[in-house]
């Protein structure tokens, strides 16, 4: 009879910890520098021919400060803290990069008054999806950021239908460690026809993250709007 | 072979080792190795020992719809010079222009400064050698250098961008073209300066 309760305890810790792991990402912000690789540039007219001057720009290494939000068990948010990027200190202290967007109601807190939209791309315009699951003893994650068209009924000149970027990655958990790795694909104008486009091999990123004390559900959403002119 | 009055006509590619943002001069975020390829230049020599690089609008911009027409870039200039000597003094729309630019024939040599009547010292030195070749009725010059900019300057607050160190080196191939000197250097308005 021991024995036999025994292995029911331990079957049940053993199945109890698949949920688990997955349950400690759910609501928690995870911070660290990105090491971002981009092997070509080219920037684009309106058109969306290349120019020529340069023909290229080549070899771009940069530390790219990130956040990582992990709403729940399976949707996420990359943003990148764009102060310590240099950005106005008037404007949000955080940007969303790629990832879910579709807030969860948990997370709906501190929106402006009246604000019934989260602020930054919406479904109104652009699909933000991101989502991870374990696999082994590693998570796959991916995320996307697509342009759909204009349903504001503004005729905005940044809206540019099925323009997309498609972040795949996978990361691994050691503690309150992280260590990640990612490429990044993309239409031939991800970012409308006069902007800047990547060539040749895809960008990719590593970063190690560590765990924050802050969590997406008290955090709320106001971190990322500019402060009011 | 003399330079003198001619117009050479190529891409130059400069390579930087760091460009690091900076906010209360403080050294932040920074982009590693980044090299800018076939950027479309001319080298001018207004006479056998005097140099001067300068930016065709018309070909740098080439595959834009303004710039095919070679109008409309620039409020319609078509020439920009970089760094070295003053192409053409009397041209009043290079008044401005101070920059030097000398060419040492012995030592086949290139040095030159950027800069304009309100600049207390150059914004950019530069330093190269070159090579010279002949193969049939095709003129190639071959650069290999480095542009210096002893000075860059931060915003009030201390923000902005830097070269860390404030060096591009870069190589460049030019093919001599029928353009001379004296044509295009008095040229003003929208097919000149």
């Amino acid at each position: 009879m021991i024995k036999a309760k025994f292995w029911i305890f331990t079957w049940m810790a053993v199945v109890s910890s698949c949920p688990f792991a997955q349950a400690q990402l759910a609501d928690t912000i995870w911070s660290g520098n990105a090491k971002v690789t981009i092997p070509a540039l080219v920037a684009c007219d309106e058109s969306g021919e290349a120019l020529n001057y340069p023909k290229t720009t080549t070899g771009l290494t940069f530390i790219l400060p990130v956040e990582v939000w992990f709403w729940d068990n399976s949707k996420f948010l990359i943003v990148y803290r764009q102060r310590d990027m240099g950005a106005d200190p008037r404007r949000g202290a955080l940007q969303p990069l790629i990832g879910e967007w579709t807030i969860p109601a948990a997370a709906r807190k501190n929106q402006l008054s009246g604000v019934t939209e989260v602020p930054y791309g919406s479904d109104l315009y652009e699909i933000q999806t991101g989502s991870y699951r374990k696999s082994g003893s590693k998570y796959n994650f991916t995320a996307e950021l697509r342009d759909t068209g204009d349903l504001t009924g503004y005729d905005s000149d940044t809206i540019f239908p099925n323009a997309k970027s498609v972040i795949t990655g996978s990361f691994s958990l050691k503690g309150n460690t992280m260590n990640a790795t990612l490429t990044a694909v993309s239409t031939p104008n991800p970012h409308g026809p006069g902007g800047i486009k990547t060539l040749g091999k895809s960008p990719s990123a590593t970063v190690i993250l560590t765990k924050t004390g802050r969590i997406p559900s008290s955090e709320g959403v106001d971190v990322f709007l500019d402060d009011p002119y | 072979m003399s330079f003198s009055n001619t117009i050479w006509a190529g891409t130059l590619t400069g390579k930087t080792k760091e460009v690091a943002h900076y906010q209360g001069n403080v050294k932040g975020p920074s982009v590693t190795g980044a090299t800018a390829n076939s950027i479309p230049a001319e080298i001018w020599f207004p006479t056998a020992n005097t140099f001067c690089v300068v930016f065709n609008n018309r070909t740098s911009r080439a595959s834009t719809p303004d710039g095919r027409d070679g109008i409309l870039v620039y409020d319609a200039h078509l020439y920009d010079v970089v760094v070295g000597a003053n192409p053409c003094p009397a041209n009043p729309m290079l008044t401005y222009w101070t920059g030097t630019g000398t060419v040492d024939l012995a030592k086949k040599k290139l040095s030159g400064t950027a800069q304009t009547e309100v600049d207390d010292s150059p914004e950019m030195t530069v330093t190269a050698s070159y090579s010279y070749k002949k193969a049939g009725s095709r003129e190639t010059l071959t650069i290999q250098g480095m542009a210096v900019f002893p000075v860059q300057g931060l915003d009030l607050q201390g923000d902005g961008w830097k070269l860390n160190p404030g060096i591009v080196t870069f190589t460049g191939t030019f093919s001599k073209t029928a353009n001379q000197v004296s044509v295009e250097g008095v040229k003003q308005g929208s097919l000149g300066f």
